[in-house]
């Protein structure tokens, strides 16, 4: 007899553990078409990429910031109560969007680095990945390292986006006012990441843009910064699950 | 602590839903973030095991959120409410899987067909029985392979029904299933729902307006005005409870204190519910009958429309 079956049989509620990974799948079947969307924006972006510039790749950043307003503007009570009957709890909802942005994002900024390797390996100048930002360090220097600091630089200002307004977009459908706020922060987290690496230039009095050196550093700050932006935003999404308890419906109807 | 559960597990539960002084909040629409209504205003349900209850009320009495709550679809601010032996409430608890609900079909990507949705619980709800889906589909004559956004809305209700059925659940909560059905489709409807609670262990909480012929379908009742429950019990009970009276003429007093719940003009006099208590030392020219269910909840709507809570403490 299965646990469920011996749950029904003893009158008492199913005991069995769902799946790990299960709001995730969820979460991907009903959004498909916003990340099939996401998908065909990221290869038109990689073949534009080939014979043009990798500059519209980088734009792509964009749309991955505003990836927990697209998502969110999807949830409707009545999408609310699917997942219910799913058997999938509001908690679930904020771990499967964590994972669905995460998906998203993950692809975005890997479309924008191989757009980035393209335009080098064809000897074109580079963004370095990071539109709006720009890395152009020495056109002497190995352009690939460059391109790898644009990637982390991408994921950091895209998780500190998240962090700003995924709470918001995940406790209830998110109004339009969020789109703006999330391309404000995305442009606010680039701006306050350059800050360390500034400082860094400033303590070590050394150009961090000339040579494999100082880009090497510019790597570890950044990577450092993801970590802590991670970190962060894993404490973020244990608060915003902590406030769908506070017991007032989030979802609007 | 722990040594104990088997045993608290292996008691049937005797009620599928239990429900105490809920409130639930809900953001408007249109001003996602405006402060949210009240919607329930401190509602006790109870639901036993393996029978049907109807929760019935005006549109906007809070049927549907409280409907919505019992699924686990929504979180509530003040009470308790427990499905299954599950309390639900905390973010993290999840709905059990013996509860089916039947969300509308706006919840699905809009090229969607029934079997995406088939496909979709086949993955995530253990024991998902697709065949069975389908069978459910054929019998109420939905096709399987148009778009869910180009099936009518009968057919939509048909298809959140024929999902929620196909997980055998123990609990089957289902909103108006029977709203936009036509008569051949209710029928089929109230047969098929015959069905499954002729076998033991299914219980069954339905919202609907249409209680037309459902006297003998029906177990339990609750009435809901202005987000309370303001009747509630068996079917039968209620209408050995209460008499319909008419009286042959118009100056009746109704209100707080007064027999006569929902007092209606009939042209020349005035139709009223009243309590077979109060049924003593009525005037002359009061005929009384027995009523049915459709008039007890007319009357005691329109009772509560003025005075909610004095009818609920009166009528409990």
């Amino acid at each position: 007899m299965s646990t469920t079956t011996a749950a029904r049989a003893s009158g008492g509620p199913p005991t069995e553990q769902r799946p790990a990974g299960l709001a995730l799948r969820t979460e991907l079947r009903l959004n498909a078409g916003q990340l099939a969307l996401t998908l065909m924006l990221c290869a038109a972006a990689l073949l534009w990429a080939a014979p043009a510039t990798d500059q519209y790749a980088g734009l792509l950043t964009l749309w991955a910031a505003l990836g927990w307003y697209r998502y969110g503007r999807a949830d409707t009570i009545e999408r609310e109560e699917l997942r219910a009957s799913l058997g999938l709890s509001r908690a679930d909802r904020v771990r499967g969007r964590l994972a669905l942005v995460g998906v998203e994002h993950a692809a975005v900024v890997m479309t924008v680095t191989a757009g980035a390797v393209i335009s080098v390996l064809l000897g074109r100048e580079t963004s370095g990945g990071a539109t709006p930002f720009s890395f152009t360090g020495d056109p002497s220097d190995p352009q690939l390292p460059i391109v790898v600091v644009g990637a982390l630089f991408s994921l950091a200002a895209l998780v500190a986006t998240g962090i700003v307004v995924g709470g918001e977009c995940t406790r209830r459908r998110p109004g339009r006012s969020m789109a703006l706020l999330s391309i404000l922060t995305y442009f606010l987290a680039g701006v306050l990441l350059a800050i360390p690496l500034a400082l860094v230039e400033i303590a070590l009095r050394f150009d961090l843009w000339s040579g494999t050196g100082g880009i090497a550093i510019v790597g570890t700050v950044l990577a450092a910064l993801l970590a802590g932006l991670l970190l962060r935003l894993r404490l973020s999404v244990r608060r915003w699950i902590r406030g769908l308890d506070s017991g007032r419906s989030e979802t609007v109807r | 602590m722990n040594q104990q559960l088997p045993q608290q597990m292996s008691q049937p539960l005797s009620n599928a839903v239990m429900v105490r002084g809920l409130e639930v909040r809900i953001p408007s629409g249109d001003r996602p973030y405006a402060e949210p209504l009240l919607i329930v205003r401190g509602l006790d349900l109870t639901v036993p095991a393996g029978q049907v209850t109807s929760l019935v009320g005006a549109n906007g009495a809070g049927k549907t959120t409280t409907l919505r709550t019992v699924a686990g679809a929504l979180a509530f601010s003040t009470g308790t409410v427990e499905v299954l032996g599950t309390a639900l409430g905390p973010a993290r608890v999840r709905p059990p899987l013996g509860a089916a609900s039947m969300p509308d079909i706006s919840a699905y990507p809009r090229r969607w067909t029934p079997q995406h949705v088939a496909r979709l619980r086949e993955r995530v709800v253990p024991g998902f029985d697709s065949a069975r889906f389908e069978e459910l589909l054929t019998t109420f004559g939905v096709p399987h392979q148009r778009e869910l956004r180009r099936l009518s809305r009968g057919q939509a209700t048909q298809l959140g029904i024929a999902a929620a059925l196909a997980q055998d659940p123990q609990l089957l909560i289902l909103d108006e299933p029977f709203a936009h059905l036509d008569p051949l489709a209710r029928t089929e409807l109230i047969e098929v729902l015959r069905d499954v609670m002729a076998h033991e262990g299914h219980t069954l909480l339905l919202a609907t307006h249409d209680l037309d012929g459902m006297e003998r379908f029906v177990d339990q009742l609750v009435v809901i005005a202005q987000g309370r429950d303001v009747l509630s019990g068996e079917v039968e009970s209620l209408r050995e409870e209460f008499l319909l009276c008419d009286l042959d003429r118009t100056d009746v007093e109704t209100g707080p204190g007064q027999p006569f719940l929902g007092a209606s003009s009939t042209g020349t006099g005035t139709r009223a519910l009243i309590a077979v208590d109060d049924a003593v030392g009525l005037p002359a020219g009061a005929s009384l009958r027995r009523p049915d269910v459709s008039e007890i909840v007319t009357h005691v709507l329109r009772a509560a429309r003025t005075d909610a809570p004095s009818l609920r403490r009166t009528h409990r």
